[in-house]
């Protein structure tokens, strides 16, 4: 079941990755974007992000085109929002990272990252699940689904950073590059 | 003129913003956002002479442009360019040294240009665009003065309401851009004069010459080298027929240099023609000086 869902994300969030609203209580918004090739292209994507009730700080890596926000704290986080300011300044917004705070939860057996605060969901998965998906490791990380356990049952906070994919009918889902335990 | 012009140019720099990137001797590869406005000022000094008749005729025209590009949609833009113009034709008449001048605003241009194509990758990106618009008759074109009415090289505007129409292709990484763009002005006539049609290309480049390394965390600033084509052709004026002493081609070799930050850049560029091929005893263009500013906001 989780299998064919996981399944059914991916290839929608392959036809379509805009849309959906994921609110979420999100530490830190990486945006990677396309197209910006001069100097002023910063001031043209910075300024409409610097807009949204969540920017805090903002800074523009122009040699790599990535644009880290930070957000304001207790303020959510809604990805359609990103994806409608960047399409607005004419570039091409290739991927979200993010970094967000919460426990480990489960949703149709399947381990989710649920965010202090506002409960927001996201699926937890490494990239090499794509292929090694089974019923019984859904992570694909066998160590990684011990640890994950362990953290759920007692309820531990912990702080995940990793790149968001958006499904329709599914909680969206963040790639694990990092997630440390956070000390109370 | 000069309180104009320097009034045009405050008037520019003191909006706030970050400047827009394309060419020196072109405006419309101008590529705004969505609700963003960009503005372009340049002053510009021409000069023409080698006259080949005995009047020894020369004429010099200041001119302030100032150009707002709104970004309509992602995709879409508007531009308006405004004029001022200075134009001063010398003459010898009668062995008298007779001067000829004119100043004030010139013919505004509307446009709309609308992107038809674009391709992202990190670091770069490279669009096509159509363009069409409207030269408006804003510019005084039946000014007299002591010799009589003024001949049509001196006259602020042509009088008429003449559309045009184009075609903008730009490439550009963090350390080029190359652009073109095509664009027709059918010149329509007014009262018994009818300006020859313009047909204007323009090749720029320009290359990243400082920093070696581009900014990661911090403001970026860029200077870049600057090489343009700009080529002019234009058909015969007709008034009742054609005016021999009128049309033909010029090709200008625009060497420049623009300084941009994340929210001014700063130009300047040397117009020398590599190409004249005028009609009769027109007079040619000897330099064009353009130094200029952009921002948005």
């Amino acid at each position: 079941m989780l299998r064919k869902l996981l399944l059914i994300g991916f290839l929608t969030t392959l036809l379509d990755m805009g849309g959906q609203t994921a609110w979420a209580e999100v530490t830190e918004v990486e945006l990677r974007i396309d197209g910006l090739s001069c100097p002023f292209c910063v001031f043209n994507i910075e300024k409409p992000l610097k807009k949204l009730g969540a920017a805090g700080s903002l800074q523009t890596n122009y040699k790599e085109g990535v644009v880290r926000m930070g957000v304001k704290p207790g303020q959510s986080v809604d990805l359609a929002q990103f994806r409608q300011a960047v399409a607005d300044t004419g570039f091409t917004l290739r991927a979200i990272r993010l970094t967000a705070i919460g426990t480990v939860a489960q949703w149709e057996d399947h381990p989710v990252l649920e965010t202090r605060g506002t409960g927001q969901q996201f699926l937890l998965f490494k990239e090499e699940s794509k292929t090694t998906l089974t019923p019984e490791h859904t992570i694909g990380d066998p160590a990684l689904e011990r640890r994950l356990a362990g953290w759920q049952s007692s309820r531990t906070l912990v702080k995940v950073s990793g790149t968001v994919h958006e499904h329709q009918g599914l909680p969206p889902a963040m790639e694990i590059e990092t997630i440390l335990e956070v000390k109370p | 003129m000069r309180r104009n012009a320097i009034l045009i140019l405050g008037l520019a720099f003191l909006l706030h913003g970050g400047p827009a990137f394309s060419a020196i001797n072109t405006d419309i590869a101008l590529n705004p956002a969505k609700g963003q406005t960009i503005l372009r000022t340049q002053y510009s000094r021409t000069r023409k002479g080698d006259d080949p008749t005995d009047q020894n005729r020369s004429m010099t025209v200041d001119a302030v442009k100032l150009v707002v590009v709104h970004g309509i949609t992602e995709s879409t833009a508007g531009f308006l360019a405004v004029p001022y113009l200075d134009k001063d034709l010398r003459t010898v008449s009668g062995g008298q040294r007779v001067s000829r001048e004119a100043s004030g605003i010139g013919d505004l241009k509307l446009f709309l240009k609308a992107r038809l194509w674009r391709k992202d990758a990190p670091g770069a990106t490279t669009r096509f665009a159509l363009l069409g618009g409207l030269k408006l008759p804003t510019g005084e074109d039946d000014e007299s003065d002591a010799q009589g009415r003024l001949p049509p090289a001196v006259r602020l505007g042509s009088g008429s309401w003449d559309p045009l129409a184009g075609i903008v292709f730009t490439r550009q990484t963090q350390w080029y851009e190359i652009s073109q763009d095509l664009v027709y002005q059918v010149n329509t006539g007014h009262d018994d004069l009818q300006f020859g049609d313009f047909f204007q290309h323009n090749t720029g480049a320009w290359v990243r010459v400082w920093p070696a390394e581009s900014a990661e965390w911090s403001t970026p600033r860029a200077l870049h080298a600057v090489l343009e084509l700009n080529g002019v052709w234009q058909t015969k004026h007709r008034s009742g027929g054609t005016i021999k002493d009128s049309g033909g081609y010029t090709l200008f070799l625009s060497p420049g240099v623009q300084y941009v930050t994340s929210r001014w850049l700063l130009e300047a560029s040397v117009q020398v023609p590599i190409v004249e091929s005028l009609n009769g005893n027109e007079l040619g263009t000897d330099y064009n000086v353009v130094v200029g500013a952009r921002t948005t906001f």
